[in-house]
């Protein structure tokens, strides 16, 4: 095949709801699973490689236990799934149980935490305000996620450093003060898209699972066109 | 949609049909175009804005082999059509989406392409999806040669002759196109990148200028074969044949799924052409101009009924019954002369058609009504577009009881099917190992319904009514974490308590649902016309009849698509 490009965004989305579709996920879950890895890909990140990631490993994750500033593991010696964290995020923000002004949410340890980049980005844009992620991996990490910005802030060396961990436990919060944060000046533009051909490759197994192999009878039927007049 | 503030007729809404009337899939399948149609939509900017078009580049053999392209030329930016010409071997010759060879191949250009981008192009486009085009590049298309019609006029210019018009007429167009890719796809441009550029912003721009460049290649093509082989003999078609030829299209399922995918989208285009009868009805008065004008519509229509062939039984007797219709409005107004002297001339007309006419010539009445109205309803197209990630994100502070009632409200009509009749579920739709295309397979004789696509909307509402019942939570957040099979079918009920025209208010998984009746309501809103179902799962129509071409644009009258006819 002549390569002239990476995938279109659109592509990487078609292609991202299908594969999540494919690892066994309810459809409203690959539809959220495709525009975060779309939204990735957009922003410049790998996010075909951290949705395959996420989807190989989903199954073996715990179901999640919302409360009022706990999110937890319904089994406790499992890591929680970033997909199904990011969704609750959004689902529950400015909810007694989820992030608002008024409270922060502690996140046991979830697996392949950057995933979760897309939807905390949603977050933020839903509560019009800046969010705080902050993480402990040799001393403690933060990360300003901006209301309405987009993915540009995942390009600072927090965000880099968070899309490399395979997991954490994270809290997440509305700073007390916008300027203690300051999120810092990044490329406003994307770098090129550079996705890890293993993560494509993985998607499109994945996606492969949601195909039929058509019947004799479909194909006696059609689906459209002829063979000319 | 989000031009309420700039609505210069508020009062209208009291006229719009509700969506219990209007989303029924047979109505839908029974749709006509109208001015708000994507191409009438381009074809007025182009004028408008006097958009100047040429043909840069003419390289085809006397095979007709070779390359051309088209441009649009505007004050702020360019388009070109870049057309591939190959030598088809007439057993290669497919409609199929599994073919892998076609007559002409095509990419839209953004810009004016200089040799590199001509000759990377002629690298990837002939090989389709097999191929890459880069964000430069808006559609992907190809299209194959009307054989019987295309070798016809070629022999008759080349003798000097102008082609046999009954002929012309029986087909319609020298090519069809096979597929019209846009959006993102094969590494083309992702429309939210262009949709900012005021002439990409209604849906479907750049496909709609790619297919009506084609129609111009088409003609060029004939007559370039004819020149070639009838020397100085040779002549040019006769402006008004060319007229009448369009560009077909054969249409499958690949498009069913897309109306079910894009629920803010599809209310968009629904509400624009609702609130346009809507504000025509609303108009106190009926003018002599808007009358003159209803007046030659309606001709125009006859005339186009008249010519309007199909052999699928449905469609013949579709046919008799707009016929019969169209004749029913022009003697209604001949023996009632005053009704267009009555207070609301127009909403009056339309009261007696929802009385006397099939749904079919209703359908073809709303075109009609909307067609002498350009300044009051052209504004609409602007509001056709949509921002479907704005839709995108769950509501889960909302209470289930406010969930609930907009199942009650808005779904409804999804409880009156009972899923365990093997009727009611007979099918179930799937993407093809094959092509990666949708298709549909019978649930009881068929392998792969497991791997079912969500376009079961009424059983997908009826579960979540049935679990809501039965949720011991507060709120769509918990019910969603507890319910995650759910999700989708949330994110559409809180899409359409804000988007009444979202759904299609039918069954798709039934015995008897009929697949065209999806594909002729969504070729509609493009502007086709002239649909000819070849079975109850595709469709057969052409874009662009009647149409002015870029040589003729200026000044030219923009009839409504599909009604010119040989006089």
């Amino acid at each position: 095949m002549a390569d002239v490009g990476g995938l279109s965004v659109p592509e990487m989305r078609a292609l991202a709801g299908k594969a999540a579709r494919g690892a066994g996920l309810e459809w409203g879950l690959a539809e959220e699973a495709g525009w975060a890895a779309a939204l990735l890909h957009a922003g410049g990140q790998d996010g075909a490689g951290l949705l395959a990631r996420v989807l190989v490993g989903w199954r073996g994750c715990a179901s999640l236990q919302v409360a009022a500033g706990q999110w937890r593991a319904h089994a406790p010696n499992l890591l929680l799934c970033a997909l199904h964290v990011g969704v609750a995020l959004v689902d529950f923000c400015g909810m007694d149980q989820g992030v608002s002004t008024a409270r922060a949410v502690q996140i046991r340890p979830v697996a392949w935490p950057g995933f979760l980049l897309p939807h905390l980005a949603q977050t933020a844009t839903r509560l019009s305000t800046d969010i705080e992620l902050s993480w402990r991996n040799a001393g403690t990490k933060r990360l300003v996620v901006p209301a309405g910005g987009g993915l540009s802030f995942a390009q600072s060396p927090a965000g880099a450093e968070l899309i490399g961990l395979s997991e954490a436990e994270i809290i997440v919060r509305v700073p007390p003060q916008r300027a203690e944060f300051e999120a810092g000046v990044w490329p406003r533009s994307p770098p090129a898209c550079a996705y890890a051909p293993t993560g494509l490759e993985i998607l499109r197994r994945f996606a492969d699972e949601t195909l039929v192999p058509a019947s004799d009878a479909s194909r006696r039927m059609g689906a459209g066109g002829a063979d000319g007049d | 949609m989000t031009c309420d503030t700039l609505n210069p007729m508020p009062g209208a809404a009291a006229f719009r049909r509700p969506a219990d009337q209007v989303m029924q899939l047979p109505r839908l399948g029974v749709s006509h175009p109208t001015r708000l149609s994507f191409l009438r939509q381009m074809l007025r900017r182009l004028q408008s804005e006097a958009w100047v078009f040429d043909r840069p580049v003419w390289q085809i053999d006397a095979r007709g082999v070779g390359r051309a392209t088209y441009r649009a030329v505007g004050r702020e930016r360019s388009y070109t059509l870049v057309a591939f010409a190959h030598d088809l071997p007439a057993d290669q010759r497919s409609d199929r989406v599994i073919a892998t060879a076609w007559d002409a191949t095509f990419a839209l250009y953004d810009g004016t392409p200089t040799q590199d981008d001509l000759d990377r192009l002629a690298a990837n486009v002939p090989l389709q999806e097999a191929g890459r085009i880069s964000p430069r590049e808006l559609t992907l298309s190809r299209a194959n040669r009307s054989v019987r019609l295309f070798d016809h006029v070629i022999d008759k210019l080349a003798l000097g002759q102008q082609p046999d018009a009954a002929l012309l007429e029986q087909t319609g167009y020298l090519m069809r196109t096979t597929a019209v890719y846009g959006s993102g796809k094969f590494g083309a441009a992702d429309r939210c990148t262009v949709a900012t550029r005021p002439e990409l912003a209604a849906p479907f721009q750049a496909e709609m200028l790619t297919v009506w460049f084609i129609r111009a290649f088409s003609v060029d093509l004939v007559e370039h074969l004819a020149q070639m082989r009838g020397g100085g003999v040779a002549v040019r078609l006769n402006p008004e044949l060319r007229r009448g030829l369009g560009v077909g299209n054969s249409t499958g399922l690949g498009m069913a799924p897309f109306l079910i995918r894009h629920p803010i989208l599809l209310n968009n285009w629904i509400m624009a052409r609702e609130e346009a009868l809507a504000r025509v009805r609303a108009l106190p008065i009926a003018c002599n101009d808007s009358q003159t004008a209803f007046a030659q519509a309606l001709s125009e229509a006859r005339g186009n009924a008249a010519h309007w062939q199909s052999g699928h039984p449905l469609q013949v007797t579709r046919l008799a019954g707009l016929r019969a219709d169209l004749s029913a409005i022009a003697d209604h107004l001949a023996q009632e002369p005053d009704v267009l002297s009555a207070p609301h001339p127009w909403d009056r007309l339309w009261r007696w058609g929802q009385e006397h006419l099939q749904t079919e010539g209703q359908e073809a009445l709303l075109a009609l009504l909307l067609e002498p109205q350009g300044a009051l309803v052209d504004g609409l197209g602007d509001c056709m577009q949509a921002d479907e990630d704005a839709g995108f994100a769950v509501q889960g502070a909302m209470s289930l009881a406010d969930l609930h009632a907009i199942l009650v409200k808005h779904y409804g009509w999804a409880q009156a099917f009972d899923f365990t009749d093997p009727a009611v579920s007979a099918r179930f739709w799937y993407v093809s190992e094959e092509k990666h295309e949708p298709r549909l397979g019978q649930r009881q004789t068929e392998e792969g319904a497991a791997r079912e696509e969500p376009l079961d909307i009424a059983r997908q509402a009826q579960a979540l009514a049935a679990d809501l019942c039965g949720a011991c939570v507060e709120t769509v957040a918990e019910f969603a974490l507890l319910y995650p099979q759910h999700r989708m079918m949330i994110r559409r009920a809180q899409i359409s308590a804000r988007h009444p025209y979202a759904e299609i208010q039918a069954n798709l998984l039934a015995e008897d649902m009929l697949p065209i009746d999806l594909l002729r309501s969504k070729l509609a809103f493009f502007g086709a016309s002239r649909f000819d179902p070849r079975s109850d799962r595709w469709v057969r129509i052409s874009l662009f009849q009647g149409a002015p071409f870029p040589d003729e644009m200026v000044g030219a009258a923009l009839n409504p698509s599909g009604q010119h006819h040989y006089g």
